[in-house]
């Protein structure tokens, strides 16, 4: 089925499409790009097939944000024009509007969006982002940043897991077991991965991990989730299509998974390394 | 069963690591400018466990970048894909 006909079917046209980019665009305060133009860009480039109407918006909004990115990026990056000036004011903009997000004092988020801003013209200045359209991301990680510091500056310390740490100490970074052990972890299991992957291609060995799971795993969340990873071979994007999540939301659940995995007693750490089909003595951690 | 084998491989490795539970470590600084690029592309569907194989893998064994993730991933998402933007 051709896409013009797919969307057609969804009564999905380019007047639609106009209109999505146009209500995007408003919502996030972003006026240098000609809706229509960008609209126009997008349309023609929408290949894959878009099954719903909620899907096909979704695209497009994608779409919108990172090109938007990408042309505020190179506007930015063009100091002395009346562009420049223009995006930097854009930006300041979308950040002010994101500020409620770090804290609830307005004060606050104009001095923290303030001092975001600075970072992100001194870095901006410097050399382009290697990723254009991660500059609302990097923005935002900027912007967390300095109320981090901010927060740094005002009380020093922190708590974690009952202790007292300072956060000198923290992000000097005491690196615990030597870095290196990973790159050489990594490598001891080289040699062994060809029989590895023999042996999981195993019906045995999949209702054996399965099992195991069951087991050690805490919710039928995580379940589910580990079986579709490291059974199923599913991406964390691909389960959070299935599960109707976001693929961040997957990716923690996994993680958490991978650390529950981790931290097994002794007893149980053996039986992964017997379903794993690693030699006896070949310790994982 | 690649995928699978793939998924168990890594698995493996990520076992081997000692988990960092309270400090940066080094590699975590480089990890977490990475993190901009690679919230961006997972909003973007793009297949990031393959373009960004190491950064996902470390994910799933440092809590300090997979916080750091979690709150970057929440801040992207809710700023760009809200449902309230639709």
């Amino acid at each position: 089925m051709l896409k013009s006909d797919l969307l057609d079917t969804l009564a999905f046209d380019y007047a639609r499409c106009c209109q999505c980019v146009r209500q995007y665009l408003t919502a996030q305060g972003w006026q240098l790009a000609d809706p229509l133009e960008l609209a126009s860009q997008i349309w023609q480039d929408l290949s894959a097939p878009l099954p719903s109407e909620s899907t096909a918006v979704k695209a497009i909004q994608t779409q919108v944000w990172q090109r938007y990115a990408v042309f505020l990026h190179e506007n930015c990056r063009q100091p002395g024009s009346d562009r420049c000036e223009q995006a930097w004011t854009e930006l300041y903009r979308w950040l002010r509007q994101q500020a409620h997000r770090f804290t609830a004092d307005r004060d606050e988020q104009d001095s923290l969006v303030q001092l975001a801003i600075s970072d992100l013209q001194a870095r901006l200045e410097q050399s382009p982002l290697k990723a254009p359209r991660a500059l609302w991301a990097y923005a935002l990680q900027t912007m967390r940043a300095k109320m981090i510091d901010e927060h740094r500056r005002r009380t020093a310390v922190m708590r974690g897991d009952g202790l007292e740490l300072s956060l000198e100490e923290i992000s000097a970074g005491q690196s615990g077991p030597a870095e290196s052990d990973w790159e050489e972890h990594i490598s001891d299991h080289e040699t062994s991965e060809r029989s590895v992957e023999d042996h999981v291609a195993n019906e045995q060995v999949r209702q054996q991990l399965r099992d195991f799971f069951r087991t050690h795993l805490a919710t039928d969340l995580q379940l589910r989730v580990a079986e579709e990873h490291f059974l199923n071979g599913l991406s964390p994007q691909e389960i959070a299509r299935l599960l109707g999540k976001k693929p961040h939301e997957i990716r923690m659940i996994k993680a958490r998974i991978v650390q529950t995995l981790h931290h097994l007693p002794p007893e149980a750490h053996r039986k992964l390394l017997d379903i794993l089909g690693l030699p006896p003595g070949e310790d994982l951690c | 069963m690649l995928s699978l084998s793939v998924n168990v491989q890594r698995l493996i490795t990520q076992l081997s690591v000692p988990v960092a539970v309270t400090s940066v470590r080094k590699t975590c600084v480089s990890y977490q400018i990475e993190l901009p690029a690679f919230v961006s592309a997972e909003l973007a569907g793009d297949p990031v466990d393959q373009i960004y194989a190491d950064l996902a893998s470390h994910l799933d064994v440092c809590v300090i970048c997979l916080s750091e993730y979690e709150a970057l991933a929440d801040l992207t998402a809710s700023a760009l894909a809200d449902e309230d933007l639709l």
